[in-house]
């Protein structure tokens, strides 16, 4: 026979089980909902292979167009020659019979004036591509010979591949070692060796001449900072050689007086996400914010009289924020950048979040790098920059010195900064003896 | 007074049976009540996704449909060249209709239309024809039109990309050129 105490628990402990079971439930909903169908997953796949021929046949069209259009500008002018004058704008290729051979170039002038011609106009025609969802169609990529002859031929080449993204806009580059749950996020990545920092080995070498002169194509593996030797900026070969903790950022913080000091993880964290070394990040930040992210006093919140806080989301009034709505430590433009934070953010967090607002820098300069990583065309700079012997400067930038440039912009007028990737180069070289090779 | 402990004092067994199972109904009873709820908040109206799945898949086939037609020879260059060169004057627009035609009826039964624009100049190619409009618009903002594929061709030098619109249109609805 029950004694009435024990019926009073029998109830109570009815009720806390109750609730325990509808606590693990909401907790197993949240870790593990699928918010799809089955064959979600296939019909992706299917988008990027659609959108990959897509971005095919507009590199073919444009080559194409390219080489009629540079065929077509060659005859106009007389294969650079020119030697018989010109009727209504045109040159002149013969003056009479015979005569011939005074007025046409010689083959392989004609070859490198068509040639010249024809990758100009292709990289006018990549620029304009607008990728769709996060496809990343990167510059300066194709080589492109030509062989004259009926009919004559572009052979087109590509340094690197097109990047398109399997999903509707969401980034699921294979992380290093990462499982199939952890890419898709259900449990949790064991903790990595941060990849080799990113130090400057030797000084900035003069620009090149013209931007065709800029470089060789660089390769961005997985896990892998790329080199970037027109910049200053290497890193150590693959596989990574040194190893970096959350301890070792927060000692970099620390020693710029930052407020952010115990957040170092973030950079880390962001870095796993987007394979940009965590010393870039930080350089950046330093650069863009002197690491500060939320002001202490509201409306107070300009460089010159932030106070930085620890807090790690604040609003508007509070935001570090520049004149030209750019906001946080990594000074993300609000009225360009803001819509990343839905692909690379958790759920509910804006850029005003300090882990947003650094995912979205990292994401920004990550697409930079793989778009720009063989220099930025010099037509795409023009349109930005008038002064030619900067945007010369901005051309000659290849790997992480091109996508730091892309990440400040390619303006040269009043107020921009012409020499940004130098100071970021500069920060580069204050954190490496805060985040020692192992 | 009818308490678990009132039905054995007085010795009632089956007073004593339903005390004892009161618990156990409490129970079920609040379990069923969760268990609808979930079933109402978290499931998926199955006819909410069957619509978009079936859209998800008209939209995969469109695009793939649009990217293929762009291929298509046309008097022996491709469709996608043909309508650059049509935008700059060379050819005739109504090949290229025809030829869109061909691909897009049979999966747009009440009718389709594409829209090739760029900041100048936008050629309409639809059921019922094609033309050029300096400046024209994209009929958006009528809910019997959707658009259900895109892709983009190549123009020359300075004058940038011009982006190609896939529209189905729904019934009673007829795209005049």
């Amino acid at each position: 026979m029950m004694n009435r105490k024990g019926m009073g628990l029998q109830w109570y402990f009815l009720i806390i089980a109750f609730f325990l079971g509808l606590g693990t439930y909401y907790a197993g909903v949240q870790q593990f909902t699928f918010n799809g169908y089955v064959g979600q997953a296939s019909l992706y796949l299917q988008d990027a292979l659609y959108r990959a021929e897509d971005a095919q046949l507009y590199i073919s069209l444009a080559s194409q167009s390219a080489l009629e259009h540079a065929l077509y500008e060659t005859g106009k002018e007389g294969g650079g020659k020119n030697a018989c004058g010109s009727s209504l704008g045109y040159a002149l290729w013969m003056a009479g019979a015979g005569e011939q051979s005074t007025c046409v170039p010689a083959n392989d002038a004609l070859q490198k004036r068509i040639s010249s011609l024809d990758a100009g106009y292709l990289e006018q025609s990549l620029i304009a591509y607008t990728p769709p969802l996060g496809d990343i169609l990167p510059a300066n990529n194709f080589n492109a010979p030509i062989t004259l002859g009926k009919p004559t031929r572009a052979s087109l080449t590509a340094k690197l591949p097109v990047i398109v993204p399997i999903g509707k806009g969401i980034d699921i580059t294979p992380k290093t070692g990462a499982s199939f749950l952890q890419s898709i996020g259900l449990s949790k990545p064991a903790p990595q060796p941060m990849p080799a920092p990113i130090v400057p080995l030797q000084p900035l070498p003069a620009a090149p001449t013209s931007p065709q002169q800029a470089g060789a194509a660089q390769s961005f593996p997985p896990g892998t900072p790329p080199s970037s030797p027109a910049s200053g900026i290497q890193s150590t070969p693959s596989p990574p050689t040194a190893s970096s903790s959350v301890a070792q950022a927060d000692a970099f913080l620390r020693q710029k007086s930052s407020a952010l000091v115990g957040h170092g993880s973030l950079f880390i964290q962001a870095e796993q996400r987007t394979q940009v070394p965590t010393a870039v990040l930080l350089a950046v930040a330093s650069q863009e914010s002197a690491l500060k992210h939320c002001c202490a006093a509201e409306n107070q919140n300009k460089d010159w009289n932030c106070q930085g806080t620890s807090s790690s989301s604040c609003g508007e009034s509070s935001v570090l924020s520049s004149d030209f709505s750019s906001i946080g430590v990594m000074q993300i433009n609000t009225k360009v950048n803001s819509g990343l934070a839905d692909k690379v953010c958790t759920p509910g967090q804006t850029v005003y979040d300090l882990e947003c607002n650094i995912n979205v820098g990292a994401k920004i300069l990550r697409d930079a790098y793989l778009r720009y990583q063989n220099g930025i065309p010099f037509s795409l700079i023009m349109r930005y920059c008038k002064d030619i012997s900067l945007a010369e400067k901005y051309a000659s930038y290849l790997g992480w010195a091109a996508a730091l440039r892309a990440y400040n912009g390619l303006g040269c007028s009043t107020g921009a900064d012409s020499a940004y990737v130098e100071r970021v180069n500069e920060k580069l070289a204050q954190i490496s003896p805060s985040i020692p090779s192992s | 007074m009818n308490s678990p402990l009132a039905s054995r004092l007085r010795g009632n067994r089956k007073g004593i049976a339903i005390d004892e199972a009161v618990p156990a109904i409490v129970f079920i009873i609040c379990s069923a009540f969760v268990l609808f709820a979930f079933l109402i908040f978290h499931s998926v109206p199955a006819k909410q996704q069957q619509q978009d799945i079936s859209s998800d898949i008209s939209a995969s086939s469109a695009e793939r449909d649009l990217t293929r037609a762009l291929t298509l020879p046309l008097d022996g260059v491709p469709l996608g060249k043909a309508i650059v060169d049509a935008y700059y004057g060379k050819g005739e627009l109504k090949p290229i209709a025809d030829a869109f035609a061909a691909t897009f009826s049979s999966s747009n039964p009440y009718g389709w239309t594409i829209v090739a624009m760029n900041s100048g100049t936008t050629i309409f190619f639809s059921t019922d024809g094609s033309r050029i409009v300096k400046g024209g618009t994209i009929p958006t903002g009528q809910s019997s039109i959707q658009e259900i594929a895109s892709a983009q061709l190549p123009l020359l030098g300075d004058d940038g990309a011009l982006t190609l619109t896939l529209y189905s249109l729904g019934p009673n609805l007829v795209m005049a050129p």
